[in-house]
């Protein structure tokens, strides 16, 4: 017998004993152990686990189950969830447009053409000045009744110039900046010509009117200023996810909840900077919920009660600013929480057909495969301004309003933004009977003007009591720990768990199910 | 075998089947056909119905698949490996953390420009990782080196005994237990080891087996 052979010999006479079967048994115990620890913790905690816990289970032969609930009740497990909600609500407005080029100060450039910050919009600085410059290099002179002094030009007679005043601009309180003194007046109105008060927190044309007290209407790019309340958009919603998993609250509460927190620089943009907005982003303090007096400098956050027109998440800026539309903000729900989406099967018939023009899309070929579901989901935000931050109450936003309905109606700016007008018209047969009705209820019938008075919150509902809304919510996150949707196979694990789930909704004691299951268990090792 | 060069590799192969994806068809045969509201709020029934297609469902798996480390699974990661060390790039000067500044590169969704993550194992990121993995390692044995008598050290943990510091960072990096006595695992790190260090000494024979390990599937995979 060659040694080869005999070494084999030895080696099978071995594995044969009792006593090598266990040894073997053991160390694939350790193996599994260790690899469901690091798909544990990468999955719950994002992270590999550390030495000392690997070392643990090398010594124990197993996991200590202890290890998972701890993993479920750490700080680290809401980070993976923010992530998860990150991956279906999608929520960055780092590139939301808030306000316009007549509310944006530009900083000092440190030459002559700059000595101070200013606003560098054209119609603002020609109002002014009378040409598109800025202010003098000098401390600016007022006159016995408070009015500013200026200086012509040398070269051009129409251009009058002022100096800087020193001001402590509301993101910085404790400092003093040089701000040129048209930009920076205080007044809160001023009378025109005409004799009219003229609102200066959202008038650009008037030269009586500036940035108001401490700069509060306008915006500051290089402080942040504009970062720092899209940042607190983003992290209102954010965290309130966070809360609802962290505190074990009804997971239903993501869509259903009435309370929120808000913080300085978001209270302070409702209740100064809201309405600066014009027509790239028409929004309003009008939010259905009292706004607290903050400093724009409070970074603290303040839980506040909101009212009937609000629903969880669905109404929050985060989520109607990102999605804009009524029918976006639909198709995102019906992707985040009912784990649907719109598809058109319908063909469409070639662009000369006649169907085209048909201006209903709920009747419209090509169209009506999807809207005939999107429209009435839709309707639901109808009540929320489009592209815009405003809860429109029937006391302010009434449904019919003769005002838009007449033939002027489009050359009023509410009317041109949310309601239907003449202009809109371009089939009078099907379509003048909306004029001056609020947008969403052009081509509405009885019962998707019920959606509309409902507002999100009678979506929401209607998805938590299907049951749509918890299996929804158990094929993500089966999805994400397992990394596919749930297989045929598995469809009658996942509605054990939606069933046991719908039992009070905790997001918590779902995940901790999930990874208990064998499937994840024992699941193939990573790099093998 | 030179584990720097194939483990990368091996690891695109690997993943390039675990992660095989639906082609993203639209689904014509959806599985429900329903009426324009389903909770029957507004059903205009005169005009048809309206489809609404379930999240089509195209793998054929049992359990759970392996999958690659996310972007972010691998900035939280690394610091809890190396002691709080982790990958940094300059850029105009400053020293930034590069899993943040090469963050849309390595596929991570921003959710403005890309709404979900890219988690394919593509060329372009192993490329990256291994930047990663030799900033890291040259940091980490730096450390090690500098590390007083007593100190626990992050890579060379036992400079005396190689086989015993390939088990320590198998266990560590890989999740992989290889107990005392065995070599299971570790014959082609503890080869490249050897190559490199009668060729260049031993820092650079450890620097090779740390970038090895953690361009490694077992570690990048989970």
């Amino acid at each position: 017998m060659s040694p080869r052979t005999l070494t084999l010999a030895v080696a099978f006479t071995l594995a044969a004993s009792p006593a090598w079967a266990e040894v073997c048994d053991e160390s694939t115990a350790i193996a599994e152990s260790l690899q469901y620890l690091r798909r544990l913790s990468l999955d719950l905690r994002g992270r590999v686990p550390t030495l000392e816990e690997q070392s643990s289970v090398v010594t124990n032969g197993a996991i200590d189950p202890s290890i998972i609930e701890a993993m479920v009740e750490s700080d680290d497990l809401l980070h993976q969830v923010r992530r998860h909600h990150l991956d279906m609500l999608w929520t960055n407005l780092a590139n939301l447009r808030i306000t316009n080029p007549p509310w944006i100060l530009s900083p000092p450039n440190g030459r002559q053409t700059a000595p101070a910050y200013f606003i560098q919009a054209q119609v603002r600085r020609t109002r002014y000045r009378g040409g598109p410059v800025t202010c003098l290099d000098e401390p600016a002179r007022f006159d016995g009744e408070g009015n500013i002094q200026t200086t012509v030009d040398a070269n051009n007679p129409n251009i009058r110039r002022e100096g800087w005043v020193e001001v402590s601009p509301y993101w910085a309180p404790d400092t003093t900046i040089r701000v040129c003194a048209f930009d920076a007046q205080e007044n809160l109105t001023v009378t025109d010509e005409r004799g009219n008060s003229i609102d200066c927190s959202v008038n650009i044309n008037n030269t009586g009117c500036g940035c108001g007290p401490n700069l509060r209407w306008c915006q500051s790019p290089v402080d942040g200023t504009l970062s720092a309340i899209t940042t607190s958009m983003n992290e209102q919603l954010l965290r309130y996810m966070d809360h609802v998993v962290r505190d074990d609250r009804p997971y239903t509460d993501v869509i259903l909840g009435k309370d929120f927190e808000i913080d300085g620089p978001l209270a302070f943009w409702l209740n100064n900077q809201s309405r600066t907005g014009g027509n790239t982003l028409p929004a309003a303090p009008l939010q259905d919920h009292p706004i607290p007096d903050r400093a724009f400098t409070d970074a603290t956050w303040q839980t506040v009660q909101r009212g009937d027109q609000h629903a969880g998440v669905l109404s929050m800026p985060g989520y109607l600013l990102k999605f804009g539309s009524n029918r976006g903000r639909a198709n995102r729900f019906y992707d985040a929480f009912l784990c649907k989406h719109f598809e058109s099967n319908e063909p469409i018939p070639p662009a000369t057909d006649e169907c085209h023009k048909e201006p209903d899309l709920t009747k419209r070929c090509g169209c009506k495969g999807c809207h005939l579901a999107v429209e009435p989901a839709a309707a639901h935000w109808g009540r929320w301004a489009e592209a815009g931050l405003i809860a429109m109450t029937d006391a302010q936003f009434p449904t019919y309003n003769e005002q838009c309905a007449g033939r002027n109606g489009a050359r009023i700016p509410v009317c041109r933004l949310f309601y239907f007008t003449e202009a809109d018209v371009t089939d009078s047969a099907s379509e003048s009977e909306y004029v001056g009705m609020l947008r969403a209820y052009v081509f509405a019938d009885e019962a998707r003007a019920a959606n509309i008075e409902e507002g999100p919150i009678g979506i929401a509902e209607s998805a938590v009591d299907t049951g749509t809304f918890a299996s929804c919510t158990v094929e993500k996150m089966w999805t994400r720990l397992m990394s596919h949707p749930p297989t045929e196979a598995e469809a009658e694990t996942v509605a054990e768990l939606a069933a046991d789930f719908a039992n009070g909704y905790s997001l918590k004691s779902l995940i901790h199910a999930i990874v208990q299951r064998p499937e994840y268990v024992e699941a193939a090792r990573g790099g093998e | 075998m030179n584990l720097r060069w194939t483990a990368p590799l091996l690891a695109l192969a690997m993943l390039a089947c675990d992660t095989a994806t639906p082609d993203g068809t639209p689904n014509e045969n959806p599985t429900e056909t329903l009426y324009p509201d389903e909770w029957a709020h507004a059903m205009p029934e005169d005009r048809g119905t309206a489809t609404i297609h379930p999240t089509p469902v195209d793998v054929d798996v049992d359990g759970r698949i392996a999958r690659r480390m996310s972007v972010d699974q691998l900035r939280r990661s690394i610091p809890v490996l190396f002691d709080g060390i982790t990958w940094t790039v300059t850029v105009r000067g400053r020293e930034q953390i590069g899993f943040d500044v090469l963050s849309r590169t390595l596929g991570e969704a921003d959710y403005i420009q890309a709404t979900s993550h890219n988690e394919e194992p593509s060329p372009l990121f192993a490329k990256f990782m291994d930047d990663m993995a030799s900033d890291v390692c040259n940091k980490a044995i730096r450390a090690d080196l500098e590390a007083t008598a007593g100190e626990p050290r992050l890579v060379i943990h036992d400079e005396a005994d190689v086989d015993a510091t390939l088990r320590f960072l198998r266990l560590k990096l890989h999740g992989i237990y290889v107990p005392d006595g065995s070599t299971e695992g570790l014959e082609d790190l503890r080869a490249l080891y050897d190559d490199v260090t009668a060729a260049q000494g031993t820092q650079v024979g450890w620097f090779s087996v740390c970038i090895a390990m953690l361009t490694a599937p077992e570690l990048i995979a989970y």
